[in-house]
């Protein structure tokens, strides 16, 4: 008796003491993920963070939400949609095709990702704007800078593709975008933002930027990030965007006179690199494990049409290439690649697309390897800015809008003006250097140019709210959705 | 915790029960086969005095007097009454009761017989699904256990398969059940990544070895699995060996798959026409007032400047792509197994080779397993032994069904355009899209699993009726993931892309706990089950992707020049938990069951640590009251309910916490956001109530049991929709609640005996499953949705409407009674239901001297499911140049048409987004298992020294009825943007999704 008495206490204890032992192997940290309790409690944690919010601008690489941004879809949506047939949509996606066709619907998943990836990326950079005070201060400044550069960016793209366009000499008082200046650290914070009217995205755009750019002033270099002329870079699109000239004038040539750029010497090579050029104010830094994706995603992907490279998507129409003076470095068509080719057998601006389905058709040659940079901004569009503000504002601040739009021809191979430059000269020089850049719709906004049959300002040309944005917060949808 | 001060009580009356007095001893056996049966209850008749058989069948037992009568009782045995009559020894054969309600059933630390279940536990014995030519043994159960709603996500090899018992109970969290095998709760979730469907460990499982399945699924149930067992739980018993002359069975397979339907696309001539038609438009010509040059001009476009070869020049060409993108497919599969052992030991050992090929091309599956279970009796008290299962599955896999290059998609690929290059015979790469044959010659995706399962037991008599019994189980699943895609193709251009992924899970259990069983009352029949387990699981992986290779044939990472991505992580978990249970039965009539689990877990949020899951229920044996004694009709009916509370854990780990994850740009690491923050997080809690009626008519030759159930979730694990200017997509918490509510019938019938058999087996289960609250906005993944007051994954999007006469315009419901051609302006409606009305299955078997015929079909209807490829593959040629199927023939051409389907006008997207146009009713009624089967009498094999011989013919998936327009209606396309917020609610979803297979087989089987 005594003896069973002892085993089963010793087996009742055995289970106890098991239990006990277990309970210490309940508390389980996680390795691939830092809770934030522990992210803000150190400058280099900060600063990790502001890495953060460029890689969510960079676009997607293998993850489940999409939304590229300056990876791809701001540049793909606004060519396509501001195309009046220079570039059709030849893939299957009927996502992109929306765009192409001028019908988009309020369920397209790209204007619901990149609405999304946008407000992730503000969302990012308002946690870093809290905690400024965790970063050391010798670095302060350039941090602060550099989150409030991205929100100015990030809210200036947002309400020219979702809000009525910029009309100078109106009140713009349409419904703009929701504005984020708060971070959202618990669920409470993540409540409805009504829509600010155009006018006061802008107001609050040119506040960032504006501090950024003097925040950012002892970190002029042109490095992998914003640096100050960046900013004023964006701040020149900006203020071109409203018909602000002589400010957009002055902005690019604070930028040029700054003296650390210079064009390349030859437009193509201004791409495909897989570091920054002399030309890049600010170019997003990919390599081949950090990119935007080259399954679905990503601007090497539609745009080119290589041996594995790119499926050929956004198709150059003839009528574009005939935009081009003869001997313009920029025309260049190859039409006798080879099947293996890639990139680096490409040595003119367009080729005839090879290798596997889709080929055959025109391809331009600016994003052909998706482990390479995709320039945000570069010297040739501050010229470009320069000349049309100094044009349109009848001033001539740094250079004369000629001397500038001839810095630009001689560098594509053509000859200087010999006569002053008109504005649909400069217009013209801008369409074609800047083409398949993103500034299609945006550009063609600003000069009130129709779209095909479509006047500028037509609903059609902006983007819907996403669907899910407004069963999500009930906040108002655009016009024509 | 007073989990000691209990235990102790019970401790201590136990020993009050003690008795003494003058001897009986003898041994037990069964009548079958001559083997000791250990366990058997011997009772004193109207006394307290009793014992039980020890392992090798021997009792002894003081009696009161020489003329007392022993009253000998064992589970699935005739109970049996011996007078004493002054004997000291004794020998007892038992007789099997070959009644349905004497079943053994297992409970999950334990077992109890049928007619004493108070909860619902649905059986399922390995000899139904033995020789069922399918890979995974979910699909053999198919329609077999009531309730029970399993479907196969497409007709790829290996791959998950979805389980909802009683209905899906949670959004967030996972849906499907908890998989136990011998005790040990396995690795069952999707171990690949989410680049391809995914896949479905348990296909690791050789069903061979299978003793029975049990489902269970009400509360009382599952309750002992609390915070995992809201889905229910599966427990699966392996073989056992039995002492007796050793058996050797060893058996062979041999057959062949095929599609269980195509679904046709156009010909080359009708290509031709519906595509010159819409580029017309396209050109601005209207079709009606084309000339022949126009035609021509049109075609010319085609050609040249859109680049379909051979559209204007080549008439000769007429590629059935359909057929180029299935296979006739082998299946072969050898067993061989032996069981036996003397009074001491026992032992079991399996071994089966399985080799199926995929009716996909470029598709299979084989797999190895071989097993041992070995039992041994040290002592009368102590028993120990253990359980090893090792196999080897090797996955052939190809695309995920949204790839280009899987072969489904072939489909996609114009008429046109020929398959392999005249000239080189190469597959050609010059088609309008991707060839996926490209892929098949010059890529390969092959996962490998080295699966262990392993467990050891030992069980110790500390006083009679009360044993000690402990457990330790080990899953380990070792995967290698090796995939290439060469030079040749089009992801792999121009140098070749190598994946490698190693990914390891190690799961580890223990379970420790007392049992307790009276044997000395005929009148309170009293069981106990208390102890506690313990759980980890571990999981790392390690992986790599690159590019570079110097020669296709040189595919390993090793020779590649460039990374594409790497990585490695590791995740885990442990559950720590307490388990009580007490069965009470009281004149064999009233029974009664208590049962409740504590779980701890690292999954839940540190404010709600502990969780506490109690079920009771009860029931009544009406036909032991002697007022039904005498019904003649009536041979056995209980009455049973219950209620009680289980739980489910967040599928994900750290849930609960804000976090931000590793993220890098311009070569600097940096981190991302990732969640926020939820410190309330704990398990989602299920209320179950189930009444039922258990029933037996003509001595149990028709028995039955109906049940009906009503679930109730609340504190949903949900990803609450947030604002997407948060920027945040969602938060996980729980908030909402969700209903199941049900009925449950299944029937048994013995319709003839005799010389001639026939037996029927019938269960037919409706669910109705309700989203009451999810506290906000829908939850959307297009076209599914969480809705207030709709079923989970309801379609809710616009609703189509035909096409207008005049334009040829796609129309939608403006939900005003009226039409409209505006995609924008028609609103979104509830346009249909993934979940079926009712699912269910029915058996006939039929015997006949040495021939047997079982006939099973299976059902399930009332679902419909949305077809996402059909913006592709029915789009009226106003898409891209995908090969359209035959009814896009009837497209609008001209005013006064009358039509559903819209005007060919290329590249337009007219009534192609998404809306009901693409769901169809997805009702099915499939004969899913045929079989013929014939016994050599064994008069005439003995001369051969056979124990047995059976030939046989099974065809699965023979025919099915449907009214589902693609290719099979029992598909779930999960698509590679699947999150753990979206995936429950992705129901319904065909995308190039393969048919299910139907497979026709030929086999044998020898005893020795």
């Amino acid at each position: 008796m005594k003896r069973k008495q002892y085993i089963s206490v010793g087996m009742i204890l055995t289970a106890l003491l098991l239990g006990v032992a277990c309970q210490n192997e309940l508390e389980i940290t996680p390795r691939q993920a830092l809770p934030t309790d522990d992210v803000f409690t150190s400058s280099d944690n900060v600063v990790a963070v502001l890495i953060g919010a460029y890689s969510d601008i960079k676009g997607t690489f293998g993850t489940n939400e999409g939304g590229e941004l300056y990876g791809g879809d701001f540049n793909i949506m606004s060519e396509l949609l501001g195309s009046s047939g220079d570039v059709r949509w030849g893939g299957s996606f009927s996502t992109y095709r929306e765009f192409d066709n001028k019908a988009i619907t309020t369920t397209n998943i790209l204007v619901r990702d990149n609405w999304f990836r946008s407000y992730e990326a503000l969302n990012t950079v308002n946690l870093i704007l809290m905690h400024l005070d965790v970063v050391d201060e010798a670095f302060r400044p350039q941090v602060e800078g550099e989150a409030l550069a991205i929100r100015g960016l990030v809210h200036f793209d947002l309400v020219r593709f979702w809000a009525q366009p910029w009309v100078a000499g109106t009140d713009n008082n349409k419904p703009g975008i929701p504005l984020k200046l708060t971070p959202t650290v618990t669920e409470e914070d993540a409540e409805v933002i009504q829509r600010a009217t155009v006018a006061e995205v802008y107001a609050q755009v040119i506040e960032d930027l504006t501090q950024a750019r003097d925040l950012l002033v002892p970190y002029d270099q042109n490095g992998t990030r914003i640096s100050s002329y960046t900013v004023s870079a964006i701040l020149s699109r900006v203020y071109l965007q409203q018909s602000e000239f002589a400010k957009a004038a002055m902005e690019a040539d604070r930028v040029i006179a700054s003296g650390l750029y210079s064009l390349v010497d030859e437009p193509l090579k201004a791409f495909n690199n897989q570091s920054n050029t002399t030309e890049d104010i600010f170019a997003l830094q990919l390599n081949s494990n950090s990119n935007v994706g080259d399954g679905n995603t990503g601007l090497t992907t539609f745009y080119a049409r290589l041996n594995g490279v790119g499926r050929g998507d956004m198709q150059v129409q003839p009528q574009h290439l005939a935009k081009y003076e003869a001997g313009d470095l920029r025309k260049g068509l190859d039409t006798t690649l080879a099947q293996t080719a890639t990139i680096v057998n490409v040595d003119s601006m367009f080729y005839i697309g090879v290798g596997g389905q889709n080929a055959g058709s025109i391809q331009v040659a600016k994003y052909g390897n998706v482990s390479t940079n995709i320039p945000v901004v570069r010297l040739a569009e501050m010229y470009l800015t320069r000349a049309e503000g100094n044009f349109e504002a009848g001033v001539a601040i740094g250079a004369t809008p000629t001397e500038d739009i001839n810095v630009i021809r001689q560098r594509a191979g053509l000859l200087p003006l010999a006569t002053p430059v008109t504005r649909e000269q400069i217009r013209q020089e801008r369409s074609l250097e800047l083409a398949f850049e993103g500034f299609a719709l945006h550009d063609i906004k600003r000069w009130q140019l129709p779209v095909g049959d479509l006047p500028y300002d037509a609903p059609v040309l902006v983007l819907p709210v996403p669907e899910a944005e407004i069963e999500a917060s009930g906040i108002e949808q655009n016009p024509g959705y | 915790m007073n989990f000691y001060n209990f235990l102790s009580l019970i401790l201590l009356c136990l020993w009050s029960f003690m008795a003494q007095g003058q001897t009986v001893s003898g041994k037990v056996t069964s009548s079958e086969d001559g083997s000791a049966l250990p366990g058997v209850n011997i009772i004193e008749q109207g006394t307290t005095n009793g014992t039980v058989t020890n392992m090798d069948g021997d009792f002894r037992l003081n009696v009161s007097s020489d003329d007392a009568i022993l009253v000998f009782s064992f589970i699935g045995f005739l109970q049996k009454e011996v007078p004493v009559n002054g004997q000291s020894q004794i020998n007892i054969v038992l007789e099997p009761d070959t009644k349905q309600l004497s079943e053994v059933i297992v409970t999950g630390y334990g077992t109890q017989l049928k007619q004493d279940l108070t909860g619902n536990i649905a059986k399922v014995s390995g000899e139904e699904v033995q020789n069922v030519p399918v890979p995974s043994f979910e699909s053999a159960i198919q329609g077999r256990a009531p309730g029970v709603f399993i479907e196969a996500g497409n007709g790829k090899l290996g791959e998950a398969i979805k389980v909802r018992v009683r209905g899906s109970s949670s959004i967030s969290a996972s849906n499907q059940p908890l998989y136990v095998i011998d005790g040990i709760p396995i690795t069952s979730e999707d171990q690949g990544t989410n680049i391809n469907q995914p896949t479905n460990p348990l296909v690791d499982l050789n069903f061979n070895d299978v003793a029975s399945i049990e489902v269970l699924k009400d509360a009382s149930a599952a309750a002992i699995y609390g915070s995992r067992a809201a889905n229910g739980v599966i427990i699966i018993t392996t073989k056992r060996g039995e002492t007796g002359k050793t058996q050797i069975n060893a058996g062979y397979q041999y057959g062949f798959s095929k599609p269980t339907r195509k679904i046709g696309f156009l010909n080359a001539t009708e290509y031709r026409e519906l595509y010159t038609e819409a580029t017309l438009r396209f050109l601005g010509v209207d079709p009606v007032t084309a000339t022949p040059q126009d035609r021509i001009d049109a075609a010319d476009f085609l050609e040249n400047d859109v680049g379909i070869s051979g559209f204007l020049s080549d008439s000769v060409t007429n590629t059935n792509w359909e057929d180029l993108a299935f296979q006739d497919a082998p299946y072969n599969q050898f067993n061989i197994s032996a069981q036996g052992g003397d009074e001491k030991t026992q032992f079991y050992t399996g071994l089966t080779w399985l080799d199926q090929t995929g009716i996909l091309i470029g598709n299979e599956l084989s797999k190895i397993s071989g097993r041992i279970n070995l039992d041994h009796h040290a002592t009368e008290k102590l028993q120990f032994g253990g359980g090893l299962n090792v196999v080897r599955t090797v996955n052939d896999r190809v695309n995920n069904d949204n790839a280009f290059a899987t072969p489904m998609q072939l489909v996609a690929l114009s008429p046109i355009d020929p398959a392999y290059d005249a000239e080189t015979g190469e597959p050609n790469p010059n088609t309008i899209y991707y060839n996926g044959l490209i892929e098949r010659k010059h890529a390969f995706f092959t996962t490998t699993v080295w699966r262990t399962f392993g467990n050891l037991y030992g069980a110790y008599e500390v006083l009679p009726g009360l044993t000690f019994r402990s457990e330790f189980g080990l899953d380990v699943l070792n995967q290698n993931e090796e995939q290439y895609q060469g030079r040749e193709t089009q992801d792999g251009a121009p140098l070749g892309v190598g994946f490698s992924r190693v990914n390891q899970v190690i799961n580890y259990n223990t379970n420790n706990y007392f049992n307790y069983q009276n044997m000395n009352s005929d009148v309170h029949s009293i069981g106990i089950d208390v102890g506690m387990s313990f759980q980890s699981s571990q999981n790392n992986i390690t992986s790599v992707q690159a590019k570079g290779f110097p020669d296709d044939r040189l595919n390993t990472i090793v020779s590649a020049t460039e990374t594409v991505a790497f990585g490695s992580s590791e995740e885990a978990f442990t559950f720590l938990s307490y388990f009580l249970r007490a069965n009470y039965k009281f004149q064999n009539k009233y029974l009664l069951t208590l049962s409740s689990r504590v779980d701890a877990s690292s999954k839940f949020g540190e404010n709600n640590r502990y969780g506490f899951f109690p079920a009771v229920s009860a029931g009544w044996i009406l036909s032991e009251e002697s007022f039904l004694q005498n019904a003649s009709l009536l041979s056995f009916l209980k009455l049973r309910a219950s209620y009680g509370i289980t739980g489910n854990a967040p599928a994900s780990n750290f849930s609960s916490l804000g976090l931000f994850e590793g993220v890098n740009y311009a070569g600097t690491s940096g981190l991302g956001t990732f969640a926020l923050p939820s410190p309330d997080l704990k398990w989602e809690t299920t209320a179950q109530t189930d009444v039922g009626i258990d029933f037996g008519f003509f001595d149990d030759r028709l028995t039955g049991e109906v049940d009906y159930y009503y679930k109730h979730t609340t504190d949903l694990l949900l990803s609450k929709t947030l604002p997407l200017t948060s920027g945040y997509t969602s938060i996980f918490k729980n908030i909402g609640s969700m209903e199941n509510k049900g009925i449950e019938v299944a029937l048994n019938s013995q319709n003839l005996v005799g010389e001639f058999t026939w037996s029927s087996s019938f269960n037919i289960a409706f669910n109705r499953n309700k989203v009451l609250d999810i506290e906000g906005s829908d939850i959307i993944a297009e076209p599914n949705r969480v809705r207030e007051g709709e079923p989970l994954g309801v379609f809710v999007t616009r609703k189509y409407a035909g096409v207008d006469p005049q334009t040829g315009d796609a129309l939608y419901d403006d939900g005003e009674g009226g039409t409209t051609s505006d995609y924008n302006a028609a609103p979104n409606l509830v346009i249909g239901n993934p979940n079926p009305d009712f699912v269910g299955g029915f058996t006939n078997d039929f015997m006949y001297q040495g021939f047997d015929l079982s006939v099973f079909f299976q059902f399930v209807y009332g679902n419909q499911v949305y077809n996402d490829g059909g913006r592709f593959q029915s789009n009226n040629a106003s898409g891209f140049f995908d090969n359209q199927t035959k009814d896009q023939m009837r497209r609008w051409q001209k005013p006064g048409d009358i039509t559903d389907v819209p005007r060919a006008d290329l590249l337009s997207d007219v009534g192609t987004q998404t809306s009901s146009r693409y769901m169809s009713d997805a009702s099915y009624l499939r004969l899913k298992t045929v079989t013929l089967g014939y016994n050599f009498a064994s008069g005439l094999i003995e001369n051969v020294n056979l124990r047995s011989l059976r030939l046989f013919v099974t065809v699965q998936n023979l025919l099915t009825f449907t009214d589902y327009k693609g290719w099979d209606p029992e598909v779930n396309y999960l698509g590679t943007g699947r999150t753990q917020t979206n995936v429950n609610l992705i129901q319904g979803i065909d995308f190039y999704t393969a048919p299910q297979a139907r497979t026709f087989t030929f086999g044998v089987n020898v005893g020795l």
